[in-house]
């Protein structure tokens, strides 16, 4: 046996030698001896090396193989390996390794597989005279060289859930060996031998978990930051061209004289679409994080009153001033977050005029004479129909089925909510169709607590840091061991009282031998269930059955829990007759309580998931959403630009800057709406036989603006006749990105594109002069939402290089980064070659869109 | 005094910045604008006197708003021109109070928000 604790092994057993003593007292029967000894044998087994599997198993083996007199024993069990796989092995006793050694494994033959499948005991007299043996081919029974065997017993190994992890074999060459007592005492053994792996297992599958979840987390607290990090991207991405438009738009309304009303007019459209666009991209930054974060709060000091007048003025802009009627009475105090309480009131005014009949004003009375809470009402006339309401509350609803064109998200009452339940309070829609109403009631504490954390919530400083992380792994194990130490055995009479105790029984319940010698055995149960009848119940299946299991709360002297598994025996004299009861009890606690913690731990890594398929659901919605308005918007901007034809040259100058903006965020949401189809699994090739030097120069073409104003000399290298049949605006679009980065981290400095046939490939080299790209990035870089510089600097969704690589990847090429020796990054990609593209090349392309025209092999130079 | 009117415009979206300086041109400020925070050191460097505000974008390339900030800090002739943070980036509040900049404004800016904000620290030509 493996005595992986040498001390702690020599204390088990003298305390086992010990219970024993104490147990033979009290029991007082030879006949018994050597089963206790063996049951001894195996606790102890237990005890010294309980994770130790192959020990143990030997150690089953052996001591069942002794205590029945087999003339041998065999053990056959499945293990999983830590990489999950599934083994059969086998331990031998009383007979060298050698004996089987050239059998092979038992096949699942009509006699082993009541074994195997856990269906029943098999104890046979002699087992060539038994209907199932010598039934299969080709040996038809015993295989020549086998060890002679007639007495058969064979008693599956099954855990308490039913799992089968193998079974215990005993052969004698002699007849009749086998009696019914014998059976007993290995299906005992077979019990502790199946908890004896179980531990194992939850111990094996622990450490896998642990190595599974360890990534997890990395890759959780990496998605987390990413996740905030992307928000933030996006809202800075989409918020920049937007107030640049909105910007020029401001200035270009106050250039244009007021007499000129078609045109001030097309500029307010204008300017009310943009600032409505910005309203939706508030209203998706917001629904991701409510979603990943819950709502966040910061609860300062304000006064509603000036809250609520705020909201009032920012939501009724552009309306009378008589449309919204504010009732309040002085100040409001209290401790509220009032940027966002001012978006919660903004929401309902907003809704309210939008719903309201238009003849009669919104109504906003504060009740703010209750010290401890608030009551706002916005009322409005038209009454809401009941059966919406509910609906109303719902993200992307808004009582439609999808939000329309001037409508909006479809957030803002769901928004709303939330953050009325932020700072402890809610809001109540209610509709009174008598009197043709909608009141929106919120109710606020007056004053506000930061919002308690959810225990598992997505938020890294929640998440244990790494090296913590793998110490409680370490610490896990050790408690792991020490529960299945902790085994206590002690007798019981018929009656059910403690007729004797042990020294490991009062170390796990906490009497002494003199306090609970003669008290029923309930007294270990847990006192709401029905202590007594649950234990006298139990006795008695272990009277019945021989043995009695269960995994189920008991009770320490002290009155605390613990979760245990008891194994309660019958004892019988030589005679049949009953003398009492073994029982075994294992403290699980510590098992139970790292079940528990792998499963939060699933918790976990399901939530991981589910924040990395929000970010996804996240870009497509932001894209698909910011679509029909960015488009109402272009529309806006075309009608002022109709409209001011005859314009000074600082009004056009702004137009054009609108403009700009405008295109510069329609390419981003386009962009977006890409990556999300590529994200999502979709992307179709048309394959055309191209020239990839066309392609490129064409490219190179449109994005010559772009060069010229990131300050960035163009030196291209492209040979001719690279042909191969690829997408067209695909492979644009890898221009277009790598191009694109090498000017933004390399403005400035030189770029250089470079095309020619390399082999089986045609290859695309884009390099700049800029920092480079460090090796341990080089391959993270093309990852989704990835960028190889800081955020504090460059904006951007890190997905240019995604989808270049998604793109290549679909050719069937490849695209790997370095840095050139003298400096900047290097990106070459490669895309197979057809040679039969030259044939098929069609004629559409003329020469004229490749423009410039250089010769093949030379070098042109563009700069600005 | 006769720098009460100059305002510095650090913002390196071009249309931002270039719009930036128009409308506070009209509104009779000379606004200089600047690409990034190296560059709105040099043109601090390089003209005397200071302005009376600088309006500082967070995210740029080359130097950001927070490394500039830090380095104007550095400056004794520098530091104590009032700095109002503006950035289209989430949590510009919680940003701005760790660079103690005066106050903040969120992109999209509403013009007179910006307005509202130079007429606190300068007065117009």
């Amino acid at each position: 046996m493996d005595n992986a604790h040498p001390t702690c092994a020599h204390e088990a057993e003298a305390e086992s030698s010990m219970e024993t003593a104490v147990l033979q007292d009290a029991i007082g029967t030879d006949g018994l001896e050597r089963e206790l000894e063996a049951l001894y044998r195996i606790t102890g087994s237990l005890s010294a090396s309980p994770l130790d599997l192959d020990a143990t198993v030997q150690e089953v083996t052996d001591v069942a193989t002794q205590a029945i007199e087999a003339g041998f024993g065999a053990f056959f069990y499945n293990v999983v390996n830590d990489q999950g796989e599934s083994y059969l092995l086998y331990s031998l006793s009383g007979v060298p390794k050698e004996a089987f050694a050239k059998f092979g494994l038992p096949r699942n033959t009509p006699l082993f597989h009541a074994t195997f499948s856990g269906e029943s005991i098999v104890r046979v007299d002699d087992v060539t005279k038994d209907p199932r043996y010598g039934k299969m081919a080709p040996h038809h029974g015993m295989p020549p060289g086998h060890l002679p065997v007639r007495s058969y017993l064979a008693v599956p190994v099954r855990s308490r859930r039913g799992t089968v992890f193998g079974g215990l074999f005993f052969g004698h060459a002699d007849t009749g060996r086998f009696t019914a007592r014998h059976e007993r005492l290995v299906s005992t053994i077979a019990a502790y031998a199946a908890a004896a792996i179980e531990s194992s297992m939850v111990f094996r599958s622990m450490k896998r978990a642990e190595r599974a979840q360890s990534r997890l987390v990395a890759e959780l607290r990496e998605t987390v930051r990413m996740n905030d990090v992307f928000a933030g991207v996006l809202a800075h991405d989409l918020r920049n061209p937007l107030g640049a438009m909105l910007t020029s738009g401001d200035l270009l309304a106050s250039k244009i004289p007021a007499s000129n009303e078609p045109e001030t007019k097309a500029v307010r459209r204008l300017l009310s679409s943009g600032w409505r666009m910005n309203r939706m991209v508030e209203q998706l930054l917001d629904f991701t994080r409510i979603r990943t974060q819950g709502m966040p709060l910061d609860p300062q000091p304000a006064n509603l009153a000036t809250i609520l007048q705020e909201a009032i003025d920012e939501s009724a802009a552009g309306q009378p001033p008589t449309s919204v009627v504010l009732r309040c009475q002085g100040d409001v105090l209290g401790t509220w977050d009032d940027d966002r309480l001012g978006q919660l009131f903004s929401n309902l005014v907003r809704n309210a005029l939008h719903h309201g009949a238009s003849n009669a004003p919104v109504d906003v009375q504060v009740n703010g004479q209750d010290p401890a809470s608030i009551r706002v009402e916005v009322q409005n006339q038209g009454a809401v129909p009941g059966e919406l309401i509910p609906k109303l509350f719902e993200p992307f609803t808004g009582g439609q089925k999808r939000p329309s064109k001037n409508k909006g998200l479809g957030l803002g009452l769901f928004i709303s909510l939330e953050i009325a339940r932020a700072h402890g309070g809610t809001i109540d829609l209610r509709a009174d169709e008598h009197g043709g109403t909608t009141i929106a009631t919120v109710t606020l504490p007056r004053h506000a607590e930061p919002p308690a954390p959810d225990p598992i919530t997505l938020t890294e400083d929640r998440l244990d840091p790494m090296p913590d992380h793998l110490w409680r792994a370490e610490e896990r194990n050790r408690l792991l061991m020490e529960s299945i130490r902790d085994y206590s055995i002690f007798m019981l009479d018929p009656e059910g009282r403690v007729a004797s105790w042990s020294p490991g029984a009062e170390r796990i319940h906490g009497y002494t031998a003199g306090e609970i010698v003669g008290k029923p055995v309930s007294i270990f149960y847990p006192p709401d269930a029905d202590a007594a009848a649950k234990a006298a119940a139990e006795l008695q299946k272990a009277m019945d059955l021989g043995r009695f299991e269960e995994e189920d709360w008991r009770i320490r002297k002290d009155g605390t829990r613990y979760w245990a598994s008891v194994i309660t025996i019958a004892m019988r004299d030589s005679t049949g007759r009953a003398i009492g009861f073994a029982t075994v009890t294992r403290d699980l606690t510590e098992r139970r309580k790292a079940e528990d913690a792998l499963s939060a731990e699933r918790v976990r890594s399901a939530r991981a998931e589910e924040a990395v398929r929000l970010r996804d659901e996240f870009l497509a919605l932001v894209s698909h959403e910011l679509r029909t308005p960015l488009a109402s918007l272009l529309i806006q901007l075309e009608a002022v630009r109709d409209k001011s034809d005859s314009c000074a040259p600082d009004v056009t100058l702004r137009i054009e800057r609108a403009a700009r903006s405008s295109q510069r965020l329609a390419a981003l949401v386009e962009s977006m709406l890409d990556a999300t189809s590529i994200i999502n699994g979709r992307l179709d090739l048309t394959r055309e036989p191209q020239d990839l030097g066309d392609i490129v120069r064409e490219t190179l073409e449109d994005l010559r603006g772009a060069i010229e104003r990131a300050g960035c000399d163009l030196l291209t290298h492209l040979d001719r006749s690279v042909l191969g049949r690829w997408d067209r605006v695909r492979v644009r679009q890898i221009v277009a990105n790598l191009v694109s980065n090498a000017i933004k981290y390399g403005a400035g400095r030189p770029v250089e594109v470079a095309t020619y046939a390399d082999g089986q490939y045609g290859v695309l080299e884009v390099r700049d002069h800029g920092k480079g790209i460090p090796e341990h990035e080089r391959e993270r870089i093309f990852g989704p939402f990835e960028r190889a510089a800081s955020i504090r600097n460059y904006g951007g969704l890190g997905l240019g290089l995604f989808v270049v690589q998604q793109i290549v990847a679909a050719h069937g090429g490849d695209v790997v980064a370095d840095n050139a020796t003298d400096g900047g990054a290097r990106l070459r990609v490669r895309l197979p070659l057809d040679p039969e593209a030259e044939m098929a090349r069609s004629p559409s392309l003329p020469e004229s869109l490749a423009c410039p025209p250089p010769t093949a092999s030379s070098s042109s130079r563009t700069t600005n | 005094m006769s720098t009460t009117h100059r305002v510095l415009v650090v913002e390196d979206d071009e249309l931002i910045r270039e719009s930036l300086v128009d409308y506070l041109a009209d509104q009779g400020y000379q606004a200089v604008g600047a690409e990034n925070g190296q560059d709105a050191l040099e043109k601090l460097e390089a003209n005397d006197p200071p302005p009376c505000l600088i309006v500082l974008d967070l995210m740029m390339p080359v130097m950001d708003g927070p490394t500039f900030r830090e380095e104007q800090l550095r400056n004794p002739r520098l530091s104590d021109i009032p700095v109002v943070v503006m950035s289209a980036y989430r949590d510009v509040k919680v940003e701005a109070k760790t660079m103690k900049a005066s106050s903040c404004l969120s992109k999209p800016l509403k013009l007179a928000d910006l307005l509202q904000v130079v007429r606190q620290h300068c007065s117009a030509a």
